[in-house]
């Protein structure tokens, strides 16, 4: 284990410029996680009592100064991120009532790409292994984790359990180099059983866990499976919400028709992750093959919005565009997953703005710090601090709104109607979500997507004639559309 | 509140779309920026390794000293464009004030949809482009709609379509 300078910032996983404050609330934390009354490992004991260590000396103020001047001052330079808030107006007109405010955050490596200090990953694939899964789709899983394995450094790391009505560890935590103990592995994978997504998931965090506190990899917890979860959905979410304070990243990959899309999108949003739908089998290898290329371009991760709630605005809708589109929880602090080296990552915003009172001439719309770890720093947690005010003026006059930001919104509301739709749908109001159909489709012609338009005019006649959403087309509308939110491709190599 | 002129939906002001129906509800003079992307709802299909249509090839230029031929497809008749560097294309009606080099009234122009100024095919040494001319009906080169004013490159064999009358080029 490495023991650099600011090793005991790192172990409390808070940053070298840390308040008192926040030095104490990550101790505890810390003890939380790694308490052996609550975790009986004998790495989770080891890593208490190096924290106990590192407190004692962080929390006396002298004692840190003393440790802190050990600490040399390239360690403090800001890490090279660009973030630029563009703004649908920069000048807030005064109304005498509520009005929105739409916001980008853009975010950006300003170094060049050096994939070399890219972490090892610890990728945990999760199969489901329920009977549904028989047949092409596990050979296809198989194949697509060999060819992954075939595509990753030697020194990531590859674990597997296969759930279904209980979970099982296949393999441990394995390097890459050693491809024939997890190729043999993978091919011992058998179908049978229901799917219980808990159960694996439990498992995997477990074994993510342990494997994530003795180095300094990256772990991200990879789910395929194929079918509903029945009861333990909650428990689910909260497991994976705490997995995430620990540096975990859930994605899930859904194949078919028959799994639970809103369900595995709360999971893999709170766990700053990405659901994809893979609608062919076959498709399921492309997906390894690009969130696997994505891994080795790691730069940051774990990134997390916070917002000082102060100001009375509320953020009504948050979405992530990138190489990995997914919606945001609304609430702070935001998971917004891992940053890589050359592709940007853009959030957008919905701020609603309270009636403003005359004696306000500024409002600060966006205040808060941005927080992610740097693994190729020395000193590796990071925070951001942004503010950003607006005047607020009496005279309402018409700015025009950044090409850039209008671009993004406009694919965004189509995403949207898709998802007001199936609120329509499921409170029973067919024909308004019908007719809000038609409207998408418009709109995707209007932006030449031919057959994804085809796609939405076939659903909202099935809609018409039965009241209900068929599953395959509503999964194919719903991450179609949001592939149109997909930035442009990086420049390949 | 505001109101969406497309449905009449109200919105909160600083909206930009309208919720219920999409429309844009600010205006924005988007016509020197505008770039048209891949269609991306192709998407899923895209990947089951179909082979794609035939892309233009920008780099491919012909050699100097060509001449450029246009063949009207439903009549077979061959219009040479001799050694003009530029030529625009249309139908000539009464009264019309700016007129067309080549005038393609004989090939039932009006039923197929061409503009009276419809698009401008230039020849540089370098290459041949046709350029659309804001026509009502569009322009098409191989299937694919192109946007107005900009520069096109062809090359030999191309099939080029205005309104619905399609025009093969030929360059020797």
């Amino acid at each position: 284990m490495t023991t650099g300078t600011a090793e005991y910032y790192n172990l409390l996983r808070v940053p070298i410029d840390a308040t008192a404050e926040e030095i104490r609330s990550a101790y505890f934390a810390a003890t939380r996680a790694y308490h052996p009354d609550v975790n009986p490992a004998p790495e989770a004991r080891q890593m208490f009592i190096r924290v106990q260590e590192a407190y004692e000396v962080l929390s006396n103020p002298q004692r840190r100064a003393t440790y802190d001047a050990n600490i040399p001052s390239e360690l403090r330079k800001s890490p090279p991120i660009a973030l630029e808030w563009i703004l649908s107006r920069t000048m807030i007109p005064r109304l005498n009532e509520p009005q929105l405010v739409y916001a980008m955050l853009d975010l950006r490596v300003t170094r060049p790409p050096d994939p070399s200090t890219a972490p090892p990953v610890h990728i945990c694939l999760v199969v489901d292994r329920s009977t549904s899964m028989r047949g092409e789709r596990i050979e296809m899983v198989k194949q697509s984790i060999g060819h992954l394995v075939r595509n990753l450094r030697p020194n990531d790391l590859i674990s597997l359990i296969a759930f279904g009505d209980r979970a099982e560890v296949i393999l441990h935590a394995t390097p890459v180099q050693h491809q024939i103990d997890i190729l043999h592995a993978v091919n011992q994978l058998q179908v049978g059983g229901g799917t219980e997504i808990l159960r694996g998931l439990e498992t995997a965090v477990n074994l993510a866990r342990y494997a994530n506190h003795t180095n300094n990899t990256s772990t991200q917890i990879w789910m395929i499976t194929d079918g509903h979860t029945y009861g333990d959905e909650q428990a689910s979410i909260e497991l994976a919400a705490n997995a995430r304070q620990e540096g975990i990243t859930i994605n899930a990959f859904g194949i078919g028709e028959d799994w639970n899309d809103d369900f595995l999108d709360a999971l893999t949003s709170i766990a700053g992750g990405s659901t994809h739908y893979i609608q062919h089998v076959e498709d399921l290898y492309l997906y390894f093959e690009r969130k696997g290329r994505n891994t080795k371009q790691t730069f940051a991760r774990g990134l997390e919005l916070y917002f000082a709630n102060d100001s009375g605005i509320n953020i009504r809708y948050a979405f992530k565009l990138g190489d990995e589109v997914a919606p945001l929880v609304n609430e702070s602090p935001i998971p917004l997953g891992d940053l890589y080296y050359d592709q940007k990552m853009n959030i957008v915003m919905e701020l609603l703005i309270p009636q403003l009172s005359p004696e306000i001439t500024e409002v600060y719309l966006l205040r808060g710090k941005l927080t992610m770890e740097i693994p190729s720093l020395e000193a590796r947690f990071w925070r951001i601090p942004f503010s950003v005010a607006c005047d607020v003026s009496d005279e309402v006059e018409s700015i025009p709104v950044p090409e850039v930001l209008l671009q993004s919104l406009s694919r965004l509301t189509l995403y949207r109607m898709q998802e007001k739709a199936r609120q329509e749908i499921s409170m029973g109001e067919t024909s308004r979500a019908a007719r809000r159909l038609q409207y998408l489709a418009t709109h995707l012609l209007a932006k030449g997507e031919r057959a994804l338009a085809r796609t939405v005019l076939l659903e909202a006649e099935h809609l018409h004639r039965t009241h209900q959403l068929s599953g395959e087309r509503g999964k194919q509308i719903k991450y179609g559309t949001r592939a149109l939110l997909m930035l442009p491709e990086p420049r390949k190599e | 509140m505001i109101t969406c002129p497309n449905c009449h939906h109200q919105e909160l002001p600083g909206a930009l779309f309208c919720s219920e129906c999409g429309a844009q509800l600010v205006v924005v003079d988007r016509s020197a920026t505008q770039t048209f992307d891949m269609i991306q709802s192709d998407y899923f299909e895209r990947k089951r390794s179909k082979p794609l249509s035939p892309v233009l090839e920008r780099g491919e230029s012909p050699a100097t000293a060509m001449t450029i031929a246009l063949r009207i497809v439903d009549s077979d008749e061959i219009i040479h464009l001799g050694g003009r560097s530029e030529v625009t294309l249309g139908r000539i009606v009464e009264g019309q004030p700016i007129l067309p080099d080549i005038d393609l009234s004989p090939y039932e122009a009006y039923a197929h949809g061409v503009s009276r100024l419809h698009a401008a095919i230039k020849v540089t040494p370098q290459r041949v482009t046709i350029m659309d001319l804001g026509s009502s009906n569009g322009t098409r080169v191989n299937g694919q709609k192109i946007v107005p004013h900009v520069e096109y490159p062809l090359k030999n064999h191309d099939v080029v379509a205005l309104g619905k009358l399609k025009i093969q080029v030929i360059i020797h």
